[in-house]
């Protein structure tokens, strides 16, 4: 059953050289005890679609068409309180890309996760912080340390136990692990799998790293230039992507055998001036006359759906 | 040559350490050994890549390198035309002369950079301050670091809250660039980028450092970057180097357990691969404990692990020409 949902999701930056189509026309569905994944390169719009859906987006940025349903309501039309109230955290949270600087520099990391706890009528005791804390791999010590105190790669990991700690239904991780070592990113990876068994929590995970992506999720979206070019099933997905931007992304992902990285050559189109047809076609090595002109809707091809003229 | 030395110095780290106090009310002082006896050189032109898991103190030896954190114990000099510079040491006029020639590159583009400001007074203002007063030359510089990123001049315009956390990032990287700096530390710099764009900036740092001779410090967890990036790669584990050597013999050939589990642990692309093959046979964060455990700090986590290894502290071995490691195994 299908639990968040973005319906023609459309988010707008109005900046001095014209609106800025972060995201355009996204659907996007989270079922019950699915772990999905968003993957993308920098500039993609995948941050944005996360606050926008979990109503996080800071103006100017601004929702210009489309709904967000969760169990059915569409969350964009509460109001603020309503919303704080009932959803925020204790329904939706998120750890937002960047969120080691998520806690308040003159309080300990313990009595951060307290203050979160109490504020929602939750216990909290040491034992419930450092359980918390343990959930994360992190030693009960953190909890009397500063922020400042801690490396990069343990404040993420205390945000991710701040964001676990009122068990909510549905947990959207931006980025959860890009400053991670790979055996902590590892641990947290198995982490997120664990509480979607244990507590049925949904998981949304936004990353720019396809290795992360193909250990962790069921089904995924890549997103190009504000659209989804490309969605399905993992397994379909990484045995063929059929998108070339997906191919590329593929076949840029670093290995341990190699001795260069391979990029996609050419750059995301400005977003503010974007062309009429397929948005990849300057950097595509099939483009073709059609992909200039029109933009291709997503159509299904063997298991998944593809935004692309050559299916 | 001893461990970690190379020719043609221009960072000389010499049996450093960098030790926390901290001291809570009520509570007894709890000190963390965050680095702990490293010694390492970073020859002209050289990239050298850190690899280690979460707090094994990677950034903190980053920051004591340029002086940004000053040496418990232990030595760090800059070596520039035979003049050496005690850094741990420096004050007043040759500290603030070190600003320009050693760089960091921060590990969180989020909190480095005023996200209020215009890209271009991002850029604008570390150069006046250093002395780039003439309008002309500081646009072109700024065009000619934008270009060195693979930035669109468009975005100068922007506020740097507009930009993507990648963006962000070089923005970061550009802002180091400005300067001919003698090192740069540049800590976890392309984590935050799409594999798209890690090459890039890998070609960008190895473009400096070949044709400036600039060196850097290249922190990164990631070992499939190290190997691209830089020459050596040095794995830190608890603070203390627990192998050093040439990049392709680090990967290729580890002798360490610690080093062969990050190897294990690295993601493949294919779905599910970790979770049955890959299984990791260390685990825990360790680095936390403010105690060290006697003998191999590695030893608690270690698969292979031997009586000696609890009692006694293993040396750098060198098992390899340029290749060392300390292990009880060898
Ligand atoms: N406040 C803003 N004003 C103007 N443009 C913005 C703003 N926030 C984001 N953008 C633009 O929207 C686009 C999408 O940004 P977003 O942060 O969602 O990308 P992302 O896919 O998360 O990238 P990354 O992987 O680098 O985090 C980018 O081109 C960015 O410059
Ligand atoms: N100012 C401080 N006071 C006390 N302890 C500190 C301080 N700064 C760092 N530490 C501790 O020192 C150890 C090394 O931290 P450091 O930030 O160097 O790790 P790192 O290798 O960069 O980790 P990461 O990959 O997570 O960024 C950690 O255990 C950290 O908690
Ligand atoms: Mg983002
Ligand atoms: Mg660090």
């Amino acid at each position: 059953m299908t639990l968040l949902e973005a319906k023609g999701l459309s988010i707008v930056f109005p900046t001095s050289r014209g609106e800025v189509k972060a995201v355009d026309q996204v659907d996007i569905s989270l079922g019950e005890r699915e772990f999905v994944g968003i993957a993308g390169e920098s500039g993609a719009g995948k941050s944005t679609l996360a606050l926008g859906m979990l109503r996080l987006l800071t103006p100017p940025g601004k929702v210009v068409a489309g709904e967000v349903l969760f169990h059915g309501t569409d969350i964009l039309k509460l109001t603020d309180e309503q919303f704080r109230k009932d959803y925020r955290w204790t329904k939706l949270a998120m750890v937002f890309q960047g969120s080691m600087n998520g806690f308040t520099p003159v309080f300990t990391i313990g009595s951060q996760l307290k203050e979160v706890l109490a504020l929602h009528g939750r216990e909290a005791s040491d034992s419930t912080i450092s359980k918390l804390l343990e959930t994360v791999d992190l030693d009960n010590s953190i909890a009397s340390r500063y922020p400042h105190e801690l490396s990069g790669g343990q404040k993420q990991r205390a945000f991710i136990a701040m964001a676990l700690s009122l068990e909510p239904e549905v947990l959207v991780t931006d980025e959860p692990t890009t400053a991670l070592d790979v055996i902590t990113q590892a641990t947290i990876i198995n982490l997120l799998k664990r509480l979607r068994k244990e507590l049925g929590i949904s998981v949304l995970l936004i990353t720019h790293d396809l290795a992360l992506i193909s250990e962790a999720v069921e089904r995924l979206y890549v997103m190009y230039a504000g659209g989804v070019v490309e969605e399905g099933p993992s397994i379909d997905f990484f045995a063929k992507p059929k998108h070339p931007y997906s191919q590329g992304l593929l076949t840029s992902t670093p290995t341990l055998t190699s001795n260069e990285i391979k990029g996609i050559p050419g750059f995301l189109p400005d977003l503010a001036n974007l062309p009429p047809g397929c948005r990849f076609t300057p950097r595509c090595p099939f483009a073709m006359e059609v992909c200039k002109r029109d933009y291709p809707p997503l159509k299904g091809v063997g298991g998944e759906r593809v935004a692309c003229w050559l299916y | 040559m001893p461990a970690g030395s190379t020719n043609d110095p221009v960072l000389k780290l010499e049996d450093l350490c960098v030790f926390f106090t901290s001291k809570r009310f009520m509570e007894k002082a709890v000190v963390v050994k965050a680095v702990d006896g490293v010694s390492l050189e970073v020859g002209r032109g050289e990239v050298v890549a850190l690899v280690g898991e979460s707090g094994s103190g990677k950034t903190t030896m980053g920051r004591a390198a340029i002086g940004l954190t000053a040496p418990t114990s232990g030595k760090v000099t800059l070596v520039e035309n035979d003049l050496e510079v005690d850094v741990g040491k420096a004050k007043g006029k040759t500290w603030k002369g070190l600003r320009k020639r050693l760089q960091i590159i921060f590990q969180d583009p989020f909190s480095s950079i005023d996200p209020n400001m215009r890209v271009y007074d991002s850029l604008k203002i570390p150069l006046q301050s250093q002395g780039v007063k003439d309008a002309g030359e500081v646009s072109r510089t700024i065009d000619d670091v934008m270009r060195r990123v693979g930035l669109p001049k468009e975005l100068l315009d922007n506020y740097v809250f507009q930009l993507s956390g990648g963006q962000r990032q070089r923005i970061g990287i550009a802002r180091v660039l400005l300067f001919n700096p003698a090192l740069v530390v540049a800590d976890e710099p392309v984590s935050m980028l799409d594999a798209s764009l890690k090459g890039d900036i890998i070609h960008i740092i190895e473009k400096e450092a070949k044709e400036r001779g600039t060196a850097f410090i290249f922190i990164t967890h990631d070992m499939a970057v190290a190997r691209v990036a830089a020459q050596r790669i040095a794995v830190l584990y608890l603070g203390k180097v627990a192998e050093i050597g040439p990049s392709d013999r680090v990967i290729e050939n580890p002798y360490h357990p610690y080093t062969k589990a990050l190897l294990q642990a690295s993601p493949t692309i294919e779905p599910g691969m970790r979770d049955k093959t890959k299984e990791v046979n260390v685990r825990g964060d360790l680095a936390i404990s403010t105690e060290h455990p006697p003998g191999c700090v590695f030893h608690p986590r270690c698969p292979l692990v031997m009586d000696r290894c609890k009692t006694d502290v293993p040396e750098l071995k060198e098992l390899e020409p340029g290749h060392w490691a300390s292990c009880w195994l060898y």
